[in-house]
């Protein structure tokens, strides 16, 4: 029992320690993007300045696609009755929160963008559009995981509607080429393997990816830990709750 | 430097540490409410 609890200590501890390197190197790549981007790589001939933008904005989209992501691989396993397990919903429902900060981010960076380059904030591009659903969606989920009830029959709706809501994102990505649209193809193209940026922007690019990615692992994991304390939370009040009603009938007889 | 490229910049880096700084809070919050000592005093308390 004792060796036992000491295992599950020695774990815990491990991976905060892992979290908190991935913390850190989240911290020090954002930084570095930031750095590079706005300090060292060079102006773009069209674009002017305005490029710089281009090593945020790709990467908040990338993350939201990859924490929608996780949320329906997670859904998934969710409502498979032989990987049933509520770490699994709760693991949907951080990485679909943290995807909803990176969708607004993707929208309000986009914004920003379509401002100077197009001449409006915003326009009812099918990408755009899209986005927009996308973001709108999400938050209905995580208004739907509010929603009162026995743990197990929220996460079984949160799983289905994680599902449902999943499917705007390949929309989503296809938008620019299934509809004639303002935004430009995709920087980074998947299907064809194009890279529409080279040299100290390439890489700068690329930093950003994968410093935001870690940025997304660090704040999944510690919304994660956040949800199971509040399970804990609410596990001990009900049973707290039981033991005060069960005192109160005692005390009549 | 572009205004909105600044704007672009400040609105990523501020979001994301007001949301990281939001989930330590909570997150502290939670932790102190479960300890022993400060069940009775926050029994109505809401969970998150």
């Amino acid at each position: 029992m004792i060796s036992g609890h000491m295992t599950t200590s020695s774990r815990r501890m491990a991976s905060s320690r892992l979290l908190n390197v991935v913390g850190i190197l989240a911290l020090v790549g954002v930084a570095f993007t930031v750095w590079l981007g706005l300090w060292i790589t060079p102006n773009a001939e069209y674009f002017g300045n305005l490029v710089r933008l281009l090593y945020i904005h790709p990467p908040m989209a990338w993350v939201a696609f990859i924490a929608y992501g996780m949320a329906f691989l997670s859904s998934l396993l969710y409502l498979w009755p032989r990987t049933r397990d509520l770490r699994l919903d709760r693991l949907a429902g951080a990485s679909a929160e943290v995807g909803v900060v990176f969708t607004g981010l993707t929208l309000a960076t986009g914004s920003i963008w379509g401002r100077p380059t197009w001449g409006v904030w915003w326009t009812w591009d099918p990408l755009l559009t899209a986005t927009a659903l996308l973001f709108v969606l999400y938050l209905g989920y995580l208004a739907l995981r509010r929603v009162p009830g026995e743990r197990e029959t929220v996460a079984r709706r949160s799983a289905i509607a994680a599902l449902v809501a999943f499917v705007d994102v390949p929309i989503v990505y296809f938008s620019v080429s299934w509809w004639r649209s303002l935004h430009q193809p995709p920087t980074v193209d998947l299907s064809g393997r194009h890279l529409y940026v080279h040299g100290s922007m390439a890489w700068t690019l690329l930093l950003g990816f994968v410093s935001f990615t870690l940025a997304y692992v660090w704040l999944t994991a510690r919304r994660y830990r956040l949800a199971a304390l509040s399970d804990r939370e609410a596990e001990e009040g009900l049973s707290r709750a039981i033991d005060e009603r069960r005192a109160e009938a005692e005390s009549f007889v | 430097m572009s205004p909105y490229v600044e704007a672009g910049y400040l609105v990523v880096l501020v979001s994301l540490s007001s949301y990281a700084i939001s989930l330590f809070a909570r997150e502290r919050a939670a932790r102190r409410r479960l300890r022993p000592g400060n069940r009775s005093e926050d029994s109505g308390m809401k969970s998150e």
